[in-house]
């Protein structure tokens, strides 16, 4: 006796491959908003280190390459005044090993490279001002950054970063300002990373 | 050749599909939406280091407030010229200031318009040099300033000067008087 096949007609469901193609579209997108942030694996190092909490609109620290000094403003409101923190964050001076920011911060923290400014800084005059923990951290990390580099860059211009929300006072990124202007030949070019 | 007539049945809408396909384009969206939020990311804004150095400047750019701006160049000794000859009295310093601050204050339309004078005035003259003095109050976010640094830092013969100082440490000054073209300021 001879069987017969049934015949199903093979067309294709065009609204589940749309479902699909629209399924790894989004996917691929997610994915690659995370790797360009690196937000995740940062603020697990972040959290490593059990500082206090902050309220900022700022990533902490991204997964960019750091070639410069940077020198980082962070608002912590953890006390219930809002006062600024300044992260100092190196770069390595080695031609073949680049470090990322999050690995810089690190850095930073191991090596106390922060400090923090009182709250009231906008009534302290300017010799006042520039003898805190955070300005003479500032001061010395220019001076030091400049020394190095032509030690081990020869005659490149070494470049300050200072990355700060818009909303930091005028105050605060004048005296960076000022420390570069005060190494002008040194110090040709500044970079402000502003976050709005 | 006879064409089969499509029944009520072969017309139905296949809802679950039709869900599915909405759910999905609506968290497109979403993610879209914050993913622009996110690609803002943080403006990198490359700037020559300010040269903060004792000399003459050819405009004074006082920040007065979030919107305000003091904008004093040269038409600033008319300004005062013509006051001084009108009146036939000298101002003390407070007046200079008041004077100064009612003549040539700015808001952002205004200041973006004296941009645009002063970069079409050096373009004219390539040759010729500027220097612009910025003064910021230190209460106010950076953001003022370097905005307009980002303004000057394109034009190669533009110099600036960038400093912490309020209106008041001018009216406080120990004098501004005005000599053949130039204002002087001793603060």
């Amino acid at each position: 006796m001879a069987f017969k096949r049934p015949v199903t007609p093979r067309t294709l469901e065009l609204t589940s491959l749309i479902d699909v193609v629209f399924l790894l579209l989004i996917f691929f997108m997610v994915t690659f908003a995370y790797s360009l942030t690196g937000e995740l694996s940062e603020s697990q190092e972040y959290a490593d280190v059990a500082l206090p909490e902050t309220k900022t609109q700022l990533p902490v620290v991204t997964d960019d390459r750091l070639d410069n000094l940077l020198i980082q403003i962070i608002p912590d409101t953890s006390g219930g005044q809002m006062f600024r923190k300044v992260f100092v964050l190196w770069p390595t001076f080695s031609d073949t090993l680049r470090i990322s920011r999050g690995q810089a911060f690190s850095s930073a923290i191991k090596d106390s490279s922060f400090a923090a400014f009182p709250p009231d800084i906008l009534s302290l005059a300017g010799e006042e001002f520039a003898t805190l923990p955070p300005c003479t951290l500032i001061t010395n990390s220019i001076r030091r950054y400049v020394a190095t580099d032509r030690i081990y860059r020869g005659n490149g211009h070494p470049v300050v970063e200072v990355r700060a929300e818009e909303t930091t006072e005028f105050k605060i990124v004048n005296f960076i300002m000022e420390q570069c202007s005060a190494l002008q030949d040194a110090i040709p070019q500044i970079i402000i990373r502003t976050k709005s | 050749m006879a064409f089969r007539r499509l029944t009520h049945e072969n017309r139905k809408l296949q809802m679950v599909s039709l869900i599915d396909l909405i759910f999905i384009l609506l968290i497109f969206f979403i993610i879209t939406s914050v993913m622009i939020k996110m690609s803002r990311g943080e403006a990198q804004l490359y700037i020559p280091t300010p040269k903060n150095e004792p000399g003459e400047a050819q405009v004074l750019i006082q920040i007065l407030d979030e919107e305000e701006f003091l904008w004093v160049d040269h038409t600033a000794i008319d300004t005062l010229n013509l006051y001084t000859y009108k009146r036939r009295t000298a101002l003390n310093i407070q007046g200079k200031v008041d004077l100064l601050l009612q003549k040539m204050t700015l808001d952002s339309a205004g200041l973006r318009a004296r941009l645009d004078a002063l970069m079409a005035e050096s373009a004219a003259d390539p040759n010729k040099d500027y220097f612009v003095l910025i003064r910021c109050p230190d209460r106010l976010p950076y953001y003022r300033a370097t905005a307009l640094i980002e303004e000057l830092v394109d034009l190669p013969s533009f110099e600036y000067g960038c400093v912490a100082g309020t209106i008041e440490d001018i009216r406080n000054s120990r004098g501004i008087q005005v000599q053949g073209n130039v204002i002087q300021i001793d603060l």
